[in-house]
């Protein structure tokens, strides 16, 4: 090595030696599961100021923050946008993490904020089309790109597999902002409701009733769809 | 509705059983929200396709780097910059200072300085920078001044490449934002050793040489850093990412070219198939364009003999 990394040496490596080896009484790493204690020493050291650990918090994460954004906003400007503000905030404001919650918790609490500015944003600019912006400009047919093998040979059933879509698609629109992310944290991600209060800084019992409010006016919208047996 | 969404205690769920039983209204109910969840359950999930995510990382990562180059003291008079760790060296700080004052006034009572009589050397020795001054303070005799300071200290490790601690070091390295020839060591070191030796566990270390083979300013160097990450290919869905970026956004055919070649151990994954299809019809290298045609029909053929 012609120079030497003397110059780089960090007080983030030394000091994750030093809890390493601290007694089990003064840290906690032991006690918690390997994963859990990898991730808790990342924060650490991102806390510490190391880039790389930062990066490593981000791609866990990510592509799952990536696929809510698309999902609630339909549009991949919007989603790359909920993204870089909300993986800011956290990079601005994780010194201030203190483990009281999980990470997830408290990174999920900033994304949903974001995305729920950001649905605000578009419902006052009564964006709502059944096809998708992409990111240079252009549109995708979100239901038209959906695979459907068993409607494949069934030009009919295509054309009705798209209605629905669209009929669903119109009827999620008509949710609150808030009433569509705890529906899409409950139906589509399969969030427990104490979690999703959690995120959202409320109670279990506020979520509920809001997924309450967000299922029967789901009802009322696709009540045509199967006959009115909704 | 709890009940669909496996939400209600065990306990609930038996009374709300034994109440369904009794009462058609409410299996109706049951019923009619089961058909709600089925029909909303055909909403069109959209999955971020490869392009999107490498290009929101791409975003982030150069957002994430204009944040970084901001100065500290504007995030402290923000509140965003952690005031414990300041306090607490504020404190130390301020207790060295008092410490070491009190006991210069202890050895000057104990000890009075001959005069004109010079212990200490006036200025510091070039070779250790100093960090810091704690302390002016004007002496008696109206000449001189008390100057004290802090100098940083330099340490070394001495180590084989296949040492866990000397490969962290060398991963901290390619993070060094102040030498280039530091972080092209660095990089050109760990990829060596995490190509050939043990594995690189530390996702730490991948995580540096992910870093390298995305932003390093040398397409050598960038190619070297894919090399050290081959291993994990299979294992760790990072690396397989960090290819499929390099082959889509690196602006040089050659790491691009590299990046194809590297990914056949992959190639019947659905994501690096749909990007080689897309390389194959959009790169602009004809021998990139080339060889993505070529990986994209094996990994079609492997996909026959699957099925």
């Amino acid at each position: 090595m012609s120079t030497s990394v003397l110059g780089v040496l960090a007080n983030p490596f030394r000091s994750a030696l030093a809890r390493r080896e601290a007694p089990a009484a003064v840290g906690t790493l032991r006690e918690l599961d390997p994963e859990r204690a990898f991730e808790e020493q990342l924060i650490r050291d991102a806390q510490a100021g190391s880039r790389s650990a930062f990066d490593a918090l981000v791609r866990q994460h990510d592509q799952a923050v990536l696929r809510l954004a698309l999902n609630v906003t339909r549009s991949e400007n919007d989603a790359q946008d909920i993204v870089q503000e909300a993986f800011l905030k956290a990079y601005r404001y994780l010194p201030n993490f203190r483990f009281e919650c999980s990470f997830y918790t408290w990174l999920y609490r900033i994304v949903t904020n974001v995305a729920l500015d950001a649905m605000r944003r578009r419902k006052t600019r009564r964006e709502d089309p059944a096809t998708m912006a992409d990111g240079v400009g252009g549109t995708i047919d979100l239901l038209g790109n959906v695979s459907d093998d068993r409607a494949m040979a069934n030009p009919a059933r295509e054309l009705e597999r798209k209605e629905v879509g669209e009929k669903i698609h119109e009827a999620l629109g008509k949710l609150t902002p808030r009433e569509r992310m705890v529906f899409e944290m409950k139906h589509y991600q399969g969030m427990r409701l104490r979690a999703i209060g959690e995120v959202l800084n409320t109670t279990e019992e506020t979520a509920k009733n809001t997924l309450f409010r967000a299922t029967k006016k789901l009802r009322a919208e696709l009540a045509p769809i199967r006959g009115g047996a909704l | 509705m709890l009940r669909l969404y496996g939400e209600l205690p065990p306990e609930e769920v038996h009374a709300l059983d034994a109440h369904l039983a009794a009462c058609e209204d409410c299996r109706r109910e049951l019923a009619a929200l089961r058909a709600l969840q089925e029909t909303v359950a055909q909403e069109p999930r959209i999955e971020p396709s490869a392009e999107l995510l490498a290009s929101t990382r791409r975003g982030l990562a150069a957002t994430i780097d204009r944040e970084a180059q901001r100065h500290w003291w504007p995030r402290l008079f923000a509140g965003t910059l952690s005031f414990r760790p300041l306090a607490s060296a504020a404190m130390l700080f301020a207790g060295i200072s008092l410490g070491g004052f009190s006991g210069y006034q202890l050895g000057v009572k104990t000890h009075p300085a001959p005069i004109a009589t010079t212990t200490t050397p006036l200025v510091p020795p070039d070779s250790t920078p100093v960090a810091s001054v704690s302390s002016v303070a004007a002496q008696p005799d109206g000449k001189s001044v008390l100057v004290r300071y802090n100098r940083l200290v330099p340490e070394s490790a001495t180590g084989s490449t296949d040492d866990p601690a000397i490969r962290r070091l060398l991963a901290m390295g390619i993070q060094s934002p102040t030498d280039p020839q530091v972080q092209d060591d660095s990089v050109r070191l760990l990829a060596e050793a995490c190509s050939h030796g043990p594995q690189c566990d530390d996702s730490r270390v991948r995580g540096a040489l992910m870093t390298a083979a995305r932003y390093d300013g040398d397409p050598a160097l960038r190619g070297q850093a894919l090399i050290g990450l081959q291993p994990y290919l299979t294992e760790d869905t990072r690396v397989r990412d960090t290819l499929l970026e390099s082959l889509i956004h690196d602006n040089s055919p050659q790491v691009r070219a590299q990046a194809i070649h590297m990914l056949s151990p992959v190639e019947a994954d659905s994501s690096v198939r749909q990007v080689l299809h897309n390389v194959s019809n959009t790169d602009q290298d004809p021998t990139v364009r080339r060889m993505s045609r070529i990986m994209s029909q094996d990994a079609s053929d492997v996909g026959l003999q699957i099925q």
